[in-house]
């Protein structure tokens, strides 16, 4: 059983996320009309074309960290709305933390996306219960370390992240939104499914679809 | 009367002059604009009040303090500085109130 | 003397507020208009953080940046943008509570006039408790 995560796993990881913002592109929209400005899927579409197109050219890259870093300063300048600086600031935290070479343990695979989700908590001021990616993000996390440090294999760790992810998700629809547009609704905002939580699960479920062995 | 003590032992003199706003759209924020850009010039202390409205005495060097007295065409501005160049403080924005040099429509 | 930049999900917007704020010049003041996300030869609403950043290199100055932002992601947009300048740049950057609108007019009236980074934004921020129809005066 390996437990390593290589760069070319990591290529896939983002395609196929990509993949998965375009194939939710209409469900994006309409989570954020209820709630938001229903820019979301719009935006994510426009990160995703500009992701794919960046991976596909960057065929000479041999190290994680500049790999993630250029996805960083892609999102960063192709979404437009929120998402943008807070994917972006999420990736360039996991890439500084990945560091160079084209493969990482799964040990720091679960470090990336615990120093990667705190640099959005901080970039956002949300916390866990605000309805907003937080809420998927966090238990993700959560449930990454737990099952790395019980020895358990990539595939299984992230399988138990991917799952956690969804369970956040779903529980921000009976959440009153505390952050961005969604909170100028209050109490209104309760009933429905944050766009931000969607689409960060699909991040954390693409990653269980292609970081595994 | 303290003020006045401060200002014999400083040596200023303190003068004022009525303007009238003769452009149609009165005050305008342009015509605010240049008013305190003349003022910021001068070393004195410079004010505006409509008397017209009876505004408030407001701060000539201060944009939003002189967009507050709400001068419409026909109203009359007096002008007040305090300070060794008040005199010319005063002529200079006055100038800008003549319509024979501003104010005018433009030509169609 | 103190430069701006404009930021707004729009480029149309930005480029307007640029044009209404670079009327009340009197000075050697640069106000860059930053607005919209490239696509194409067009662009299409948002707010990106990179073409910030390079207005930011573009004009700043050791009397300061102050930036002026419309709504909502334009804020985060220049957060970031903030945070890729060297500590000695960040320093003399300030993002503006001010309204847009508002704000940039005054704030290039007060920049003009050679004021203090802290004094052109204090003079744009107090145009948000600025009365377009004052209540306190006798009306007509």
């Amino acid at each position: 059983m390996t437990r390593d995560v290589t760069l070319e796993q990591m290529q896939h990881w983002l395609l196929h996320y990509a993949d998965q913002i375009e194939q939710e592109q209409a469900t994006l929209t309409r989570l954020d009309a209820a709630i938001g400005d229903a820019d979301h899927g719009v935006n994510m579409q426009h990160g995703a074309e500009k992701m794919r197109a960046k991976i596909n050219d960057l065929t000479d890259c041999h190290d994680i960290d500049v790999f993630l870093r250029t996805i960083a300063m892609t999102l960063i300048s192709s979404i437009g709305g929120a998402a943008g600086p807070l994917y972006g600031v999420f990736f360039l935290r996991a890439s500084k933390e990945a560091g160079p070479g084209d493969v990482i343990s799964l040990d720091r695979l679960a470090q990336m996306f615990q120093v990667g989700l705190e640099s959005i908590q901080q970039r956002g001021h949300a916390r866990l219960g605000d309805k907003t990616m937080v809420d998927a993000l966090a238990p993700a996390v959560e449930a990454l370390r737990l099952a790395t440090d019980a020895g358990q294999s990539t595939t299984e760790a992230l399988a138990v992240a991917s799952e956690a992810a969804e369970a956040g998700m779903l529980a921000t629809i009976d959440m009153e939104a505390k952050k961005g547009r969604a909170s100028y609704l209050g109490p209104r905002s309760i009933g429905h499914q944050d766009p931000g939580a969607t689409s960060a699960y699909l991040l954390v479920a693409s990653a269980a679809a292609t970081l595994g062995n | 009367m303290e003020d006045r003590n401060i200002r014999e032992a400083c040596g200023d003199s303190s003068h004022s002059t009525d303007v009238t706003v003769r452009h149609p759209l009165g005050l305008h924020l342009r015509k605010s604009k240049d008013v305190v850009q003349t003022a910021s010039r001068f070393q004195a202390q410079i004010t505006a009040q409509n008397l017209t409205r009876t505004s408030p005495v407001v701060n000539a060097k201060s944009i939003l303090q002189l967009m507050q007295i709400q001068a419409r065409q026909g109203h009359v501005i007096r002008l007040s500085a305090q300070g060794p160049d008040a005199d010319d403080a005063l002529a200079a924005i006055s100038l800008l109130f003549d319509q024979r040099y501003y104010d005018l429509p433009a030509a169609q | 003397m103190v430069n701006l930049v404009i930021v707004s999900h729009s480029a149309r917007l930005a480029e307007g507020v640029k044009e209404l704020a670079g009327s009340m010049i009197d000075g050697d003041v640069t106000i860059i208009a930053v607005g919209g996300i490239a696509e194409g030869d067009d662009y299409r609403l948002g707010t990106d953080p990179m073409r910030i950043h390079a207005a930011l290199e573009e004009v700043w100055s050791e009397a300061g940046v102050l930036l002026l932002v419309d709504l909502g992601s334009a804020v985060l947009s220049a957060t970031l943008a903030l945070d890729f300048l060297t500590p000695e740049q960040r320093a003399t950057c300030l993002i503006s509570n001010a309204p847009l609108v508002e704000g940039a007019v005054i704030a290039a009236l007060e920049a003009g006039l050679g004021h203090s980074l802290e004094e052109v934004n204090q003079a744009a921020e107090a145009t948000a408790q600025f009365e377009k129809i004052p209540r306190s005066l006798n009306s007509y």
